[in-house]
């Protein structure tokens, strides 16, 4: 049996106490390490690692603020541990206490090891307290049905692996069977079952290797962060953590608690209630084991390997058959311990509610995805429930990897978690032939699935099997043969349909006679429907559905290489800004497309507010190319209307101002109000209008840029205030307009006269009229064209509304020319085209 | 993998009985001819085959074992449907895993197809002095339950091979005489039907096959 307990020596705990908590390592990178398979050295084949249960206690039971917070120091995490460490023993000292306050023999307690006290004495009621008693309120019924637990759990601990010593030992299984009765008896709806000792085992193996006696003489902290007499609570505290992602995989039954508080009855507690229960949820139970193994089987690997998908599910292999073990125990069958450890380290690092773990069967099952896929219902099923040892890698590849394979498999699930697509799945697949060998062919299956008796006129269909073709003497000869099947091979139906039955045949134990009866049907079905020339044949190779081909990036990188973690995170966060933005800009759209141009009284306000509307449209219709992905390089510029876009700008800028103004301490008296903040319901009066623009005038008179100079904002106008340099050349240039007293120009304000486009623009209606300051000098954005955005429909409205705006005077054609020349070539079409109205926002 | 198109019927068996009455132990025995003192618990289900010939045929078996723990919902769906054989297990020198048979039974009425044969199965019949069920007794309740019965010993692999032998016999015997009735049951293997399907075929293909 060899000695039962071997630990490293203290001073190797000590120094990856060290390591771990005095070398100014944050957690993040220590979760890293983990993850990468770093955290200890030379772990290769032993199962006890020294540090192991530190790191362990660290990612699994750290205080709640170190839970997020990557970049905090680590630290033991003490708080919760001596909390854990005071709960066990009260806790195991009150449930363990029989009704006459007594213990069990052997029983000490944790943390001391001393002989527990005897208590109280016996309830003063013989008649109840009693062991002999049948009374219904007898404790002792109570006492005895733990007893009975603690015996169940102990025939299961007494089984706990076999092969490791350590586990023989009647010291550790009674405490592993205190810490299971513990858990069971706090958590009464799961209870005990069976899996939670191969759980708990390593937890406690590990905590135990790096145990450290109270006697020696070390650093005092590690001696009471390993303290030897806290193992068992310690245990319990890390295999409470890992049940809080685990344990929903062990519910068999609906949550008492959960139906009794769903429905409260006014019913005495005795009458069972059931059928209402029933008859509200109309939704039978389902296990969460068994929709945790159907999210692996038919979601995600399905999204990432469709034929491996694909050939399981036509073998008819049901997912809690395997998942129940490997999600249960955590791999600890599959793998080997060590191995398995080693893919703790990482999952306990990475994702302590376990949602990854889903993620690592997917990962599992890519990675003997070549002996399933040409496995009929036996074979896959029995690689599933013996998960074939290590890697096959056995291909020739001498050289040890680069990275431990438990390592690699967590590495393939947070990438597969990250973004679960077949060319994911496929980058895995590549992963797995470079670093273990496994090849990337598929091979074929033994027995030749398809017994068809080769025709004239057959389409090339290419097997995957070279000999899939077999004569027609063989083929009669070989009836039995029937049960071979390939699950890749591209099927006309009413092979794929024989071949269904055949495998639910199987699957169910079906007898000869169908096998038989199923074999002459698969026989003739093809050549009936060849008869018809309806043969449905699949023209695409095997794995046309999967293709095997890499696709190439665009960087450098190989292309089995996975994207980083890094690179994905920095996609999401790129689409999240993104949408910030695109909801900044609808936003800004929407306030413009509910302004009301029938509370303006005079044409230029209207006309202003009108052209605004056809840029929010215009944005409205980029916005939505951009979403469409018809657009790849945005233009910020026309996300917003130009004046909006210029708006922001100055805000920007006067806002840096005003800090900066505030901060010389000038005398101004009010900071500029920007105008954003000026709230939609306020309408501004002619005064208040004033004001702002007296605030704003020192601003613009004194800025080298002209059309900064902030405009004073129509009545109705509340959010995007006008901008000065618009509005001035039209009322000048189109006389009949009346200017109202409510929408003060400045008429002649020196800032407004650019000499380009804002001048010369009288024409027609405002929203046909897209130069502006938008081409003038001082823009960064002068140059560039705001192409008309590509609209879906014109409405007849619009057009009648175009008609009206022609009996505006035009522009000189020449002046036109002249001044918008640079950006004439885009944009010529533009004044010419009838107004859109997608929306039928504009009147 | 040839081996395994290499047979004439395929029957689904499962194990079932009490925690560490032997089932797993049964089942290596049978298929691998092993066994082992110290074995783990078994977690969901485990599964292997073996071929054996009966009368000239070769019968595949599907075996099927699963945690005792888990008479519970979780898996049962999956691990009775189509299954044409239960070996019920109980250890001899535990009493409570012969009381608990009952409830067994009741989960096989409740689960399983309503024709699966069933054996009851003393196992651990080495245990001679600790032997805490008669057999006289679970034989008369075999009896009365119809079901057949045999104790065996997976350590010492007395009658081992016997009980496997005669399950599968008796299900290739009411198999091949067609008296495994056809019920409602969609899932359960019939002969009636499926031979129908292979006439109809036929038919359709001297037709011209006018109804694909």
């Amino acid at each position: 049996m060899g000695e039962p307990r071997s630990r490293p020596d203290v001073k190797e705990i000590k120094d990856l106490f060290d390591h771990l908590f005095h070398s100014g390592s944050n957690i993040g990178r220590l979760k890293d390490a983990a993850l990468a398979g770093r955290l200890f050295q030379g772990v290769e084949g032993a199962t006890g690692v020294a540090g192991r249960s530190m790191a362990w206690k660290l990612f699994l039971i750290a205080g709640e603020p170190l839970q997020d917070v990557a970049d905090v120091e680590a630290a033991p995490p003490w708080k919760t541990l001596c909390r854990a460490r005071e709960d066990y023993r009260r806790l195991l000292m009150e449930k363990m206490r029989a009704p006459d306050g007594g213990y069990e023999e052997g029983f000490t307690v944790p943390g001391t090891g001393e002989l527990p006290p005897r208590t109280e004495k016996g309830g003063g009621n013989l008649e109840k307290n009693n062991p002999l008693s049948l009374h219904d309120e007898n404790p002792w019924r109570e006492w005895f049905a733990s007893v009975e637990l603690r015996k169940t759990i102990l025939q299961d601990v007494e089984r706990t692996f076999p092969d490791i010593a350590y586990f023989r030992d009647a010291e550790v299984q009674a405490e592993l069977t205190h810490i299971l009765y513990l858990y069971s008896d706090m958590h009464p709806d799961i209870g005990y079952r069976q899996g939670m000792h191969e759980l708990l085992a390593p937890l406690y193996y590990a905590v135990d290797f790096d145990s450290i006696p109270d006697d020696g003489d070390t650093d005092p902290t590690l001696k009471e962060f390993c303290s030897r007499a806290w193992v068992a609570a310690d245990a319990w505290a890390l295999f409470s953590a890992v049940m809080k992602g685990t344990g929903r995989w062990y519910e068999w039954q609906e949550s008492k608690s959960a139906v009794a508080t769903a429905e409260p009855t006014p019913l005495p507690s005795h009458v069972q209630v059931n059928v209402a229960t029933r008859d509200i949820q109309m939704k039978p139970y389902i296990a969460p084991i068994v929709e945790a193994a159907n999210l692996v089987q038919s979601v995600f690997l399905k999204g990432v390997d469709p034929e491996l998908w694909k050939a399981m599910q036509s073998a008819g292999i049901e997912p809690q058959i395997y998942g129940i073990r490997w999600l249960r125990l955590l791999f600890t069958r599959e793998l080997a311990l060590e191995d398995a450890m080693v893919l703790w380290d990482g999952l306990f690092a990475v994702d302590p509610s376990f949602d990854l773990a889903l993620w690592i069967c997917v990962a599992m099952l890519v990675r003997i995805r070549n002996k399933l896929i040409p496995a009929d219902y036996s074979t896959q099923l029995t690689y599933l429930l013996r998960y074939p040892a290590d890697s096959p890698a056995a291909g020739g590849s001498a050289e040890p990897t680069p990275i431990h394979h438990a390592t690699l498999l967590i590495r393939q699930a947070l990438t597969l978690q990250m973004s679960p697509t077949p060319t994911i799945g496929v980058s895995v697949i590549q992963e797995n032939r470079n670093l273990l060998g496994i090849p990337t062919e598929v091979p074929s299956p033994v027995s030749p699935p398809v017994h068809r008796r080769p025709r004239q006129g057959e389409r090339g269909r290419s097997f995957t099997n070279a000999n899939g073709s077999r004569s027609l003497g063989q083929e009669a000869g070989n009836s039995k043969g029937a049960h071979g099947r390939q699950a890749s091979s591209p099927m006309g139906i009413p092979e794929t349909f024989a071949r269904g039955l055949l495998e639910r045949g199987e699957s169910l134990g079906i007898n000869k006679t169908v096998m038989e009866a199923v074999s002459g049907l698969r026989k003739n079905l093809p050549d009936l429907a060849t008869a018809l020339g309806r043969l449905p044949l699949s023209p695409q190779p095997a794995n046309a559905m999967y293709p095997m081909a890499p696709e190439r990036p665009v960087e450098e990188r190989p292309p089995w290489e996975p994207r980083t973690r890094s690179e994905m995170e920095r996609e999401v966060a790129q689409v999240r800004a993104l949408q910030r933005k695109l909801g900044d800009t609808v936003s800004w759209i929407v306030d413009t497309l509910l302004l009301d141009e029938g509370d303006v009284n005079d044409d230029v306000g209207r006309k202003t507010v009108q052209k605004r509307k056809r840029e929010a449209l215009e944005s409205l219709a980029y916005v939505r190319d951009i979403l469409k992905g018809t657009v790849h390089d945005i233009e910020e510029e026309r996300l917003l209307g130009e004046e909006e876009a210029k708006r922001r700008r100055e805000k920007a800028r006067r806002e840096k101002e005003a800090a900066e103004a505030l901060s010389r301490r000038t005398s101004t008296p009010h900071p500029p109000i920007p105008a954003a903040s000026i709230p939609i319901e306020t309408r501004p009066q002619g005064t208040g209008t004033r004001r702002s623009q007296d605030y704003f005038m020192p601003h613009a008179t004194s800025s080298s840029s002209p059309p900064t100079k902030p405009a004073p904002v129509p009545a109705v106008v509340a959010h995007p205030p006008a901008k000065p340099s618009r509005p001035p050349p039209l009322s000048a240039s189109v006389p009949a307009l009346p200017s109202s007293q409510s929408f003060s120009l400045p008429t002649s304000s020196p800032s407004t006269k650019t000499p380009t486009s804002t001048g010369v623009s009288p024409f027609s209606a405002p929203w046909n009229y897209t130069k502006s300051d938008f081409a003038s000098s001082d823009s960064p954005i002068a140059n560039l064209p705001r192409v008309p955005p590509r609209m879906s429909t014109t409405l007849p409205r619009a057009s009648v509304f175009g008609q009206a705006l022609r009996n505006y005077p035009q522009p000189p054609a020449s002046l036109f020319e002249s001044t918008s020349n640079a950006v004439a070539v885009s944009r010529d079409q533009k004044p010419k085209q009838a107004p859109y109205d997608p929306l039928g926002a504009i009147p | 993998m040839t081996e395994q198109s290499n047979f004439d019927y395929l029957f689904k068996v499962v194990l079932i009985g009490d925690s560490g009455v032997g089932k797993s132990n049964l089942l290596s025995r049978f298929t691998r001819n092993e066994f082992n003192l110290e074995t783990k618990s078994t977690i969901g289900v485990e599964f292997a085959t073996r071929s054996i010939n009966v009368e000239g045929k070769t019968l595949k078996a599907q075996i099927w074992d699963t945690a005792g723990q888990e008479r519970y919902r979780a898996i049962t769906a999956a691990y009775y449907r189509g299954a044409v054989g239960a070996l019920l297990v109980y250890d001899i020198s535990k009493h409570a895993t012969y009381v608990n048979v009952t409830r067994w039974l009741k989960e096989l009425r409740d689960h399983a197809d309503s024709n699966i044969v069933i054996m009851l199965v003393g196992n651990k019949s080495d245990l001679k002095h600790l032997r805490a069920v008669p057999t006289e007794e679970a034989k008369a309740f075999a009896a009365e339950n119809g079901l057949s019965f045999i104790e065996t010993s997976a350590l010492d692999a007395s009658n081992v091979e016997s009980a496997f032998q005669t399950i599968l016999t008796d299900i290739y015997r009411i198999v091949s005489s067609k008296s495994l009735e056809q019920s409602e049951d969609p899932i359960k293997p019939t002969s009636g039907d499926t031979i129908q399907v292979s006439h109809s075929v036929d038919q359709n293909q001297s037709q011209g096959g006018k109804c694909c």
